[in-house]
């Protein structure tokens, strides 16, 4: 299979971009197999403004690889579940190589190159003068805040695959302790524009003033002691936190399995003194009985 | 192929008692000298700084290295240079060293301007090198600076931290520095975090004999990307001595090159509860490396097992010679970098008081005993900055040196050294030549 960046000298019809994008989208799976991209669909999104207007030769209008990458990166955003509005919008402001990289298994693929340009997106890069370009030859020149806001974009669209993918997984690469979204509620407290104190909820609304003192010295301790945990120390800790938190759950578990032993009990004693009442009752009238 | 071997302090655990000791651990390649040709491709950067206080002969100099550096290229190898002063320039964009002629003709123009944008430079450096990486080709920024970082990204931090990040995706940074002046911390971190080398000379003069050993360490390469995992029993206490860059669970070694051997140096610590009368396994520690084809290789796991000994049984067996002499460098190590901070503060009496017990460490090793000599005439005349950056350099090349195969059995002299291949080479002062 060649590559998609080696159709970059493509031209054709509208008809031909819409037969051509139909292979390209098997070849890349974008959407289901089913859906077969028309010439009237190719003309929509050009009124739309997410293909660039084609060249026009003679009576014809003459579409490109640029047009082609525009075709199959608005697909994959539309499987992404991104409104049409949306992506002509951010279309408008995006270069040739931030669209393909939109495209599964195009853009840049040099991770080394991908990292540099993120240090030169830094505030401190200045002094580089006249960077070459990184992407690909045919880049269009940049955009300012127009590129800003195309990265966000971009760093949007990347967020929606996070979502997508297993939940298990993603906590997984992110080196999750608890192999599950742990969800808590926060009270912050702003000391100063630079020190936000968060603390649970519901432990802030309880607060006694020897846990609030408490508090104060640990940060004290945390803040000073240069020796803090390694990450194998802290490896351990989450390790022995985690189970210590499997035990809890275990002793919750045993408590109410007790408790519930426990009301058995008292209801099995009850019956027993009932019955016993009974057995009682009827020896009396027995005996009773015997008598007469 | 790499082949490890652990060797500890004493091939015995003493029984009854806690144990604390050291265990070496030597990584060898089982191929004495890289085929004729077959070494990889060099894709590398050459950044020189050309700020003013580079003017006459160190920039000279630094241009005649460059120029030796391309000469010494095949025409597969890449180069691109970059020189930087308020901003970076490149020069000669990433090319083969087919036409030599241009790319010389192109470094013998440089010329000094204004100030240091070093991470500018370095970056534009990286970034023509990550251009033109190959999964076989041997990827290297080298760095020269006589200042201190003082344009753009100045935090060494932080440019540590993006030497780190290029370093793990095979794009390396070597360091030069020149003279009293160039921040040897930036620069030393830059080349640890970068996984690359840290040089420096004190004059111009010195400057081509670190160039010189760069170049015959890649030419000669055999394994790169060394990660190193070790692991122990939860009652064996576990330390690395070497100040190798950890990764994740996992230690960055220097790259293995013909003829040197990679070390570690571990410190172990065992309760004695823990120790009966049954071998012990204390330590096994796996390698995974790059080889000279790319692959990815992870060598077989070596392991430590020890025989809890009596204690009269325990004091017949000899200590091992060779970890002797790595726990000697490494306290020597240790020692260097203790006397460079009181340096740094004006201490002259505690650098005194630190070279001494240094040198008492250093008594049974000539190489050692003479770089401390070294140490000791910057501290005589109080020369702060040459006492810092020399204690910095010989302790960083103390942690991570490749060691000869001869070394245990050829006493120390300055002539058998200068037979050797530059990087094996054992100098008495980093940053004189030799």
């Amino acid at each position: 299979m060649h590559k998609f960046i080696e159709e970059k000298d493509w031209e054709g019809t509208a008809s031909a971009l819409a037969g051509h994008a139909k292979t390209w989208m098997r070849i890349k799976q974008i959407g289901e197999p089913s859906f077969v991209p028309n010439e009237r669909l190719v003309r929509d999104y050009v009124a739309k403004g997410i293909l660039s207007k084609p060249e026009r030769k003679g009576k014809e209008a003459l579409f490109s690889f640029e047009q082609l990458a525009q075709f199959l990166a608005c697909r994959a955003m539309i499987e992404d579940g991104w409104p049409l509005s949306k992506i002509s919008e951010d279309f408008k402001v995006s270069s040739i190589s931030d669209i393909l990289k939109l495209i599964p298994g195009e853009g840049n693929d040099n991770d080394a190159l991908s990292l540099i340009e993120s240090f030169k997106n830094a505030d401190y890069s200045e002094g580089i003068d006249n960077p070459p370009p990184i992407a690909m030859s045919m880049s269009t020149p940049s955009h300012g805040s127009d590129e800003k806001e195309a990265q966000d974009f971009l760093r949007r669209r990347r967020e929606s695959y996070e979502s997508r993918a297993d939940i298990k997984d993603v906590l997984r690469r992110l080196g999750s302790d608890f192999g599950n979204v742990i969800r808590e509620d926060f009270t912050a407290y702003q000391l100063a524009s630079w020190l936000v104190l968060l603390l649970d909820r519901d432990k802030a609304i309880n607060i006694t003033r020897a846990e609030a003192e408490d508090i104060g010295k640990g940060v004290t301790a945390a803040l000073l002691n240069r020796g803090s945990l390694s990450k194998a120390d802290r490896s351990t800790y989450t390790k022995q936190v985690r189970e210590r938190s499997n035990l809890d759950e275990d002793i919750k578990i045993r408590e109410y399995e007790l408790k519930s032993l426990q009301a058995e009990t008292m209801k099995a004693d009850q019956e027993l003194r009932q019955r016993q009442k009974l057995i009682d009752e009827l020896e009396v009238k027995l005996n009773a009985h015997k008598g007469k | 192929m790499l082949h490890l071997k652990i060797t500890p302090q004493r091939e015995a655990l003493l029984k009854g008692f806690d144990n604390e000791f050291h265990a070496l651990l030597q990584v060898n390649a089982d191929e004495a000298m890289p085929p004729q040709g077959a070494s990889n491709h060099l894709n590398l950067a050459i950044v020189i700084d050309c700020s003013g206080s580079m003017r006459g002969r160190p920039l000279d100099e630094a241009k005649k290295s460059a120029v030796m550096m391309v000469q010494a290229m095949n025409s597969t190898d890449r180069v691109a240079v970059v020189v930087y002063a308020d901003r970076a320039h490149l020069i000669v964009p990433s090319t083969y060293c087919e036409n030599k002629q241009h790319i010389i003709s192109q470094i013998t123009e440089i010329s000094t301007s204004g100030m240091t944008a070093l991470h500018a430079g370095w970056l534009m450096g990286a970034e023509e090198v990550a251009k033109y990486k190959t999964e076989k080709s041997l990827n290297r920024v080298l760095l020269l600076s006589d200042g201190n970082a003082n344009v753009g990204l100045t935090s060494t931090e932080q440019i540590k931290q993006q030497c780190a990040q290029l370093a793990d995706l095979d794009v390396t940074t070597s360091t030069y520095g020149l003279g009293h002046e160039f921040n040897e911390e930036l620069m030393i971190e830059m080349a640890n975090s970068g996984l690359g080398q840290g040089y420096y000379g004190e004059t111009a003069d010195d400057l081509s004999d670190p160039f010189k050993e760069e170049f015959e360490l890649l030419l000669n390469t055999i394994a790169t990307n060394l990660s190193l995992k070790a692991e122990c029993p939860d009652f064996v206490e576990l330390k690395l001595l070497n100040n190798f860059r950890l990764n994740g669970s996992e230690w960055s070694m220097p790259d293995i090159a013909s003829g040197g051997e990679g070390w570690a140096l571990f410190k172990l610590i065992i309760n004695r509860n823990h120790i009966s009368d049954v071998p012990l396994e204390v330590l096994r520690c796996v390698v995974s490396y790059k080889d000279k084809e790319a692959n990815v290789r992870k060598t077989d796991p070596a392991k430590l097992i020890l025989e809890p000994l009596s204690p009269n049984a325990f004091e017949a067996v000899v200590e091992n010679e060779k970890v002797k002499t790595r726990i000697s460098e490494m306290l020597v190590a240790n020692y260097q970098q203790q006397a460079r901070e009181a340096a740094q503060q004006g201490d002259w009496v505690r650098v005194d008081q630190v070279v001494a017990q240094a040198k008492e460490v250093a008594k049974d090793d000539a190489w050692m005993r003479q770089s401390l000599k070294m140490l000791e005439k910057y501290s005589r005349q109080r020369q702060r900055e040459q006492f810092s950056k020399e204690a910095l350099y010989s302790a960083d090349k103390m942690n991570k040196r490749l060691v000869s195969d001869d070394e245990s059995r050829v006493s120390y002299s300055m002539d058998i050294e200068a037979q050797k291949a530059a990087y094996l080479r054992r100098k008495t002062e980093r940053g004189k030549r030799m």
